[in-house]
């Protein structure tokens, strides 16, 4: 198993195989709510003094999602993003169960990374603080409104996962 | 033969014992991990082709005859422009891991194959060189 949080994906450049170029960095993911999978890595490059240009990585023309550095083969995999750059960000909706209770709201989500990107589960700031980590298999749908969570899932102690890390400071809304 | 004991070193003309140049960087062909040419500083921009060497060692490079100094071909300026400055790059593998920084590269005199890239003080078998590019090296 190599799990990577979703959001430490953030900032990670994205370098063609065939060249050894930075074609890219990670701006945000995609999930899919139907496979439980990431689905795509929404890219941006650019700055103050250029302008930004916006790409979107499907997964499948993904070929290593490295710790330091995400691969791919050339720079023409890359398609054209829509200027708006997130529809499926995740962080901060709130974890609901299904018959309408509030579990907390949703810090990260955990990955697999060798699994074709596999979503394990996703990390909770629990109502009464700590964190807790709902597995994949108890979520039973997501939007960008909120997570629904199957009756009687038992939420894992952060503790007793060991962790992924360390969590990274919240994100800037930009 | 290392890199870092040749870079700099005087390139002489075999023919006439005269200093043609110093050597700048390398022409690397990363899918053949083989040394093609070196970049002579000589205030031409010229390169000396592997074919052209007559030897490598401590007291620099011998070249067939100062006429083996030519333009750079196309490819040959990008790999230049790819190869400048490579010291100090950084080395990831394929799977997106970060090796280190290049240190050295190690090749064979004789025909220019790059027996291995050193890397955080570790060495990096040659044939593992997929690509040589501004942002990174890459190895398989």
């Amino acid at each position: 198993l190599s799990a990577a949080r979703a959001s430490r994906l953030i900032g990670r450049p994205v370098v063609t195989l065939e060249s050894g170029d930075i074609a890219s960095s990670v701006k945000d993911v995609v999930l899919s709510a139907r496979s439980g999978r990431l689905r795509a890595l929404l890219l941006e490059r650019g700055g103050p003094l250029s302008k930004v240009e916006r790409k979107k990585l499907p997964l499948s023309a993904v070929r290593a999602l490295g710790p330091d550095a995400v691969m791919i083969d050339r720079a023409d995999v890359l398609l054209d993003a829509d200027a708006k750059a997130s529809d499926s960000d995740i962080i901060a909706i709130d974890a609901v169960s299904e018959s309408g209770g509030r579990i907390g709201s949703v810090r990260d989500v955990i990955l697999d990374t060798d699994q074709g990107a596999a979503v394990i589960g996703y990390e909770i700031e629990a109502v009464g603080g700590g964190k807790l980590l709902i597995r994949e298999e108890d979520a039973i749908s997501f939007s960008e409104d909120a997570l629904v969570v199957a009756p009687g899932a038992e939420a894992v102690e952060w503790n007793e996962l060991g962790g992924f890390g360390p969590a990274p400071p919240p994100r800037s809304e930009t | 033969v290392r890199f870092a004991d040749i870079r700099g070193r005087v390139v002489v003309d075999r023919s006439t014992a005269r200093e043609v140049g110093t050597v700048g960087a390398l022409v690397v062909d990363p899918a053949e991990h083989r040394i093609t040419s070196l970049d002579v500083d000589d205030g031409d921009g010229r390169l000396v082709g592997w074919d052209s060497i007559v030897g490598i060692g401590d007291g620099g490079v011998v070249v067939t005859s100062g006429d083996a100094l030519r333009t750079p071909s196309a490819t040959e300026r990008e790999r230049l422009a790819r190869g400048h400055d490579l010291i100090g790059r950084r080395v990831l593998s394929s799977a997106g891991e970060a090796i280190g920084e290049l240190d050295d590269i190690v090749f064979d005199a004789r025909n220019g194959v790059v027996e291995s890239l050193v890397a955080n003080g570790s060495d990096v078998s040659g044939d593992r060189l997929r690509a040589i590019g501004s942002y990174a090296v890459i190895v398989n």
